[in-house]
């Protein structure tokens, strides 16, 4: 954990995000099964099912709103998802500067960029769509590939019960319970999981 | 763009989608129903707004809110990456209307630069059964789909502006768009970053 964090402060801290310049958004969810997985946490654009807290990038602002409007969240709810927004912040930022350099010291035009990197504790999957949607799943050392699992996640959850509901906004925090529900149901009934479970 | 109206939209679209069924990565649907359904949105169009120019704009909002979404729908079912050049999207676009409306457009018209080509459409399933009435000849009954191309591409970071050269509707031999690109939109740089 504290590698986690040392990591991410080395990589995210030269680049100062300037959150009025970010228009994507990104969510956190923190749910029990996935830690079954070995996955911790998970990141994203549009991401992801089974917990109680999102969060938008868009400005800190937002955030405030948000909890001076929740007035039903505890005070420890109000304090995880402050610690959460900055921690939404230093992901993108990390994520934006990985990217760049991987495509600065790429010899060749890059195809798929950056896949995943790898520390002694954990393993971090991305997948970024054309569209600039931003995937990511934290996982443990042991589960490899996950990048499959996260294009299924885009093509058959997000796609069908984000991008086809229209009473989801697409540059809102996703809300919807069906949604979270199909993610549930997704990592439950993939390989990494079952192979896990037994 | 206001929210009460972006509500609207979306609900709008919403109704057109509820038609569709999913059936083996292809959306079959009754293509009449299909035509007629378009044709009752735009009558209602006109009904609402009364005024043809307002009608245009309505539709052409409809389909950017259209394609936005529907972006996502190409990008997930066709799994492809990004374009290298205009000429890739070009193609890509017309992949995009065989597989929404089951037409293939032709590529035409490329000017010298690279920069801009034309789209031309022999059968156009929207306007099947149409007739301009006398008081609507300015309005682009498919304008709808220079929305969904606007959306669809503003969202892989394309700026493009497209508009209609010729209309069957107006008498004209085929349907040409027009499509040109203008820039790249680039991802929001962090401060600090060169």
């Amino acid at each position: 954990m504290l590698n986690r964090v040392k990591l991410r402060r080395s990589l995210a801290g030269p680049a100062k995000v300037r959150i009025n310049e970010i228009n994507r958004e990104a969510l956190i969810i923190e749910g029990t099964p996935l830690n079954k997985l070995g996955i911790t946490r998970s990141y994203g654009k549009a991401f992801l099912g089974l917990g109680r807290l999102y969060l938008s990038l868009d400005s800190t602002l937002a955030v405030k709103k948000q909890m001076a409007h929740s007035t039903t969240q505890s005070p420890i709810e109000k304090a995880t998802l402050y610690v959460l927004s900055s921690e939404a912040k230093l992901m993108y930022g990390m994520l934006f500067s990985i990217k760049s350099f991987v495509s600065k010291i790429s010899p060749l035009d890059p195809k798929e960029g950056f896949l995943y990197y790898k520390t002694s504790k954990y393993t971090l999957h991305y997948l970024e769509t054309p569209s600039g949607l931003k995937f990511v799943l934290n996982t443990d050392n042991v589960t490899q590939n996950a990048r499959e699992l996260l294009q299924q996640l885009y093509r058959e959850v997000y796609l069908e019960y984000v991008v086809k509901n229209p009473l989801c906004q697409l540059n809102e925090p996703i809300q919807s319970e069906l949604f979270k529900l199909k993610v549930d149901e997704l990592f439950k009934k993939s390989p990494l999981f079952l192979s896990r479970s037994i | 763009m206001s929210r009460a109206g972006t509500k609207l939209d979306s609900k709008k679209v919403f109704c057109m989608k509820n038609i569709l069924r999913y059936d083996e990565n292809l959306y079959i649907i009754n293509s009449e129903l299909f035509t007629l359904t378009y044709g009752a949105l735009v009558a209602q169009l006109l009904k609402d707004y009364e005024n043809v120019e307002d009608v245009n704009k309505q539709l052409e909002r409809m389909g950017y809110n259209m394609g936005i979404r529907l972006i996502e729908d190409f990008l997930a079912r066709t799994g492809s990456g990004r374009c290298y050049d205009f000429r890739d999207t070009a193609e890509k676009i017309q992949t995009g209307f065989k597989i929404f409306l089951g037409i293939t457009p032709t590529i035409t018209n490329w000017s010298a630069a690279g920069d801009e080509f034309s789209l031309c459409f022999e059968a156009n399933p929207l306007t099947e059964f149409v007739e301009l009435p006398d008081h609507c000849l300015n309005l682009k009954y498919c304008n709808v789909l220079i929305g969904v191309l606007r959306g669809a591409c503003e969202m892989v970071q394309m700026e493009i502006a497209c508009w209609f050269v010729q209309d069957q509707l107006k008498n004209d031999n085929v349907t040409e768009l027009r499509i040109k690109f203008i820039k790249r939109l680039e991802d929001a740089i962090p401060a600090g970053e060169d």
